[in-house]
């Protein structure tokens, strides 16, 4: 019995400290932003008083708050669909053998190991005007002077941040897809093939059918991910022009960082969490990525 | 007690060698008083938060004689001019005792007070300051880079003035001249109003460009200042000093940033999103004919110190020989930025910081610092103004260090009340959206609106107190 008893708890002593950590790092902070939210923890406010939920009711009339969460899904949707055709069809390609196909594949996969601010920065380098590449290719592509200020109107400043996203996480799915396509087992395409199944066919009737909790989980990975998207902003525009480009993530680190009102932003926070996971729940249903789905 | 003649000559004795004693510590240089109490600390460290960059250059050069003269070491911390308000801010309330010194801005003085990170330091002046030293400093810069509410809370070691740089190579060709006077019906010369500054611009963009373009200003970060200027010389005011609604989306404040969108077109292409930078490196190759900048960039259009191993990355200065100097047009020029190094109240070694911090400003460090060619300090302290080795340091430097002393008498100072970093930043973002191509009207209307929600969330009274307050003190009646 006693034997029986030290088998369950030996487990849960290895557990313990990591358990420890974890709700240290990440359970405490959650209530602490929660209890903070009830009150105006601003730091040009004496006092701190409690304001009950004030701060939410603040959240829903702030306009710049739904106007940054509309700019991260407009980046969000862009650049994940993008994302995920490109990745596809360079997994595709690489499910194959080519020569040189492990030299390649470094290649590829590179951005992905780079940090995003160093991403942004170099290419705003690339977007520069005056000095920068793309112009300077633009204008040889189309035989005719091209000098765009990427970064200085808000069409061409999104153009510009999606573009960036896009080098840097198209890798990812990319990875992801790979190991579900190189997972899937070849006699199921040798039976197709001799029932004289088109590559079309295979790849519709085969392929994305097998690959959809792949499908899913890379999509759901990448979409949070670009939830939070911030570097590849700060480094770009800054949010600018005005506050066109600013996404949820920004104008949140604004308020917590830069104005300190530490009480609204775990508000606007929690608020953001709500909606996040109302996201989640509706994504896995929908890309049936459910045990069993 | 009643003294006799012996106990009366001691006591006469005591107050002479207390006076002598007291008149010589007062005789002896805020530097030499700061080294000989610094020396109590030796062996400690103060950490010093700056500007990274080539501001960083100044202290990391200077610091190695502190830690010569008194043992103390100083550990420069760098970070960009808007992190370091917020990491300030931020390490205060997070209580990490991170820094020592303050290095602040006068506009954030007040959010600095209201975080509780800055150290009064009028007992520290009393007892320090050589009192000579203290009237080298002209009384506006004491007014806005010491004080606040009447309390000393640093001491200045920089006095930014934006300046107008033109090439009197363009500007004295005597074929410009004819030709811009028969277009425009007026001399071509230093422009006097923002009516010229664009003519001008005009006539040399359409004249010279893509060689050569008629201005440049940087429009990215801070682009507010340039703002700041004109509109204060036209006449406006940041709020109505009775209701504190603000002002800056009236027919001024369209005015000022109409102009600024206009002069947008007649720079090079891109000027949106350039930065000091590419302003900088523009003039020196001698792609443009005016800028308005910060003082530095004049020091090294003369090719200044552009030896020394910090400036390696400038380019090499086209146009030595040529500059010519004036203030803003409308003669008001916006004291952008500007530091003074103050004390972090949750230091555990404040006296030390202080006296680093008296030392760093005193009149024989400071001339150092402001004639660094690699630091971005300019000239602030009477002395420095009128050194002969400074007026001395290239052919029109004289003429330099009088046009930034003038200009800084009459410069414009920027908003120092509680969150005028945050009104800033929304008058920033209606800026850009304006250069963007958002209508300049909707685009104030939407900063006005920002405003009027910090000053609601602070308390409209509150915010009205310290905005007459800071009316005052830059002289303007509320």
């Amino acid at each position: 019995m006693i034997r029986l008893k030290s088998k369950k708890t030996l487990p849960l002593l290895f557990v313990l400290p990591t358990m420890g950590i974890l709700s240290f790092v990440t359970i405490f902070p959650f209530i602490y932003a929660f209890v903070l939210s009830f009150f105006q923890w601003d730091y040009q406010i004496m006092g701190r008083p409690f304001i009950g939920i004030q701060n939410y009711l603040n959240v829903f009339q702030d306009g710049r708050y739904f106007s940054a969460l509309g700019t991260t899904v407009i980046i969000l949707s862009a650049a994940l669909g993008l994302e995920f055709m490109l990745g596809l069809a360079l997994a595709l390609i690489f499910v194959e053998e080519f020569k040189g196909r492990n030299a390649a594949l470094v290649m590829v996969v590179l951005p992905v190991m780079m940090l995003p601010i160093v991403v942004g920065y170099t290419w705003k380098l690339l977007w520069n005007d005056q000095y920068g590449p793309i112009n300077h290719i633009l204008t040889g592509l189309l035989g005719k002077e091209i000098n765009i200020l990427w970064l200085a109107k808000t069409p061409t400043a999104f153009i510009s941040i999606i573009v960036t996203d896009l080098w840097e996480w198209t890798p990812f799915i990319f990875l992801i897809l790979l190991a579900g396509l190189t997972s899937l087992s070849p006699e199921i395409y040798e039976a197709a093939a001799i029932d004289g199944a088109s590559p079309w066919a295979r790849f519709r009737s085969i392929t994305l059918p097998l690959m959809r909790p792949v499908i899913g989980v890379a999509l759901l990975f990448r979409g949070l991910e670009s939830f939070k998207i911030f570097d590849i902003i700060v480094a770009l525009t800054q949010g600018a022009p005005g506050t066109s480009t600013e996404t949820i993530s920004l104008y949140l680190y604004r308020i917590g960082f830069q104005y300190f009102r530490m009480g609204y932003a775990s508000a606007a926070n929690i608020v953001l969490l709500v909606a996040v996971g109302c996201f989640l729940v509706v994504a896995v249903r929908l890309l049936r990525i459910e045990r069993g789905g | 007690m009643k003294l006799n003649k012996k106990n009366a000559w001691v006591v006469f004795v005591c107050i002479v060698l207390v006076l002598g004693a007291g008149a010589a510590f007062a005789q002896r240089s805020s530097m030499k008083v700061a080294i000989e109490e610094g020396k109590k600390y030796a062996g400690k460290t103060i950490v010093f938060p700056t500007e990274s960059g080539l501001f960083m250059q100044g202290p990391l050069a200077l610091a190695p004689q502190w830690e010569k003269a008194t043992g103390m070491k100083v550990e420069v911390v760098g970070m960009d001019y808007y992190a370091l308000h917020d990491k300030q801010i931020a390490e205060h309330l997070a209580a990490t005792g991170a820094y020592d010194i303050v290095q602040y801005s006068p506009l954030w003085v007040p959010d600095f007070i209201a975080a509780g990170l800055m150290e009064p330091l009028d007992r520290y002046v009393e007892k320090y300051m050589n009192k000579e030293d203290l009237e080298d400093i002209p009384p506006i810069v004491r007014k806005n880079l010491m004080m606040w509410g009447g309390t000393f809370y640093g001491l200045p070691i920089d006095l930014d003035i934006l300046t107008l740089f033109y090439r009197k190579d363009l500007f004295e060709d005597s074929q410009n001249k004819a030709e811009f006077e028969s277009q425009y019906g007026y001399e071509l010369r230093c422009p006097q109003t923002w009516r010229e500054f664009q003519e001008i611009a005009t006539f040399f963009t359409a004249k010279y460009a893509p060689d050569i373009y008629g201005a440049a200003i940087q429009r990215a970060m801070q682009t507010y200042t340039w703002f700041e200027a004109p509109f204060v010389a036209y006449g406006g005011r940041y709020f109505n000093p009775e209701t504190m609604e603000p002002e800056i989306n009236n027919a001024i404040g369209v005015r000022t940033l109409t102009e600024m969108v206009e002069q947008n077109k007649v720079m090079p292409p891109g000027i949106e999103t350039w930065d000091f930078m590419d302003v900088l490196s523009a003039w020196l190759s001698g792609k443009v004919a005016m800028i308005i900048t910060w003082p530095p960039i004049g020091r090294w259009s003369e090719g200044y110190g552009t030896y020394t191993k910090q400036l390696a990355w400038v380019p090499k200065t086209e146009i030595a020989g040529n500059v010519g100097y004036g203030p803003m047009p409308l003669g008001r020029s916006t004291h952008a930025g500007c530091f003074s190094l103050g004390v972090n109240s949750g230091s555990k070694n404040k006296e030390a910081a202080y006296l680093f911090a008296q030392w760093a400003s005193s009149p024989e460090i400071s001339l150092q610092t402001v004639m660094l060619p690699f630091a971005l300090c300019d000239p602030w302290r009477i002395s420095h103004f009128e050194a002969p080795l400074y007026r001395n340091a290239w052919g029109n430097a004289g003429e330099y260090l009088d046009t930034l002393k003038e200009s800084a008498m009459h410069g414009v100072w920027e908003l120092a009340i509680p969150a005028a970093f945050e009104y800033f930043r929304a008058l920033e973002e209606a800026m850009t959206a304006a250069y963007g191509g958002k209508d300049v009207q909707a685009a104030l209307d939407e900063a006005a609106d920002k405003w009027e929600k910090i000053t609601n969330r602070l308390g409209r009274e509150t915010q009205r107190k310290f905005y007459i307050e800071w009316l005052r003190s830059v002289g303007q009646s509320p």
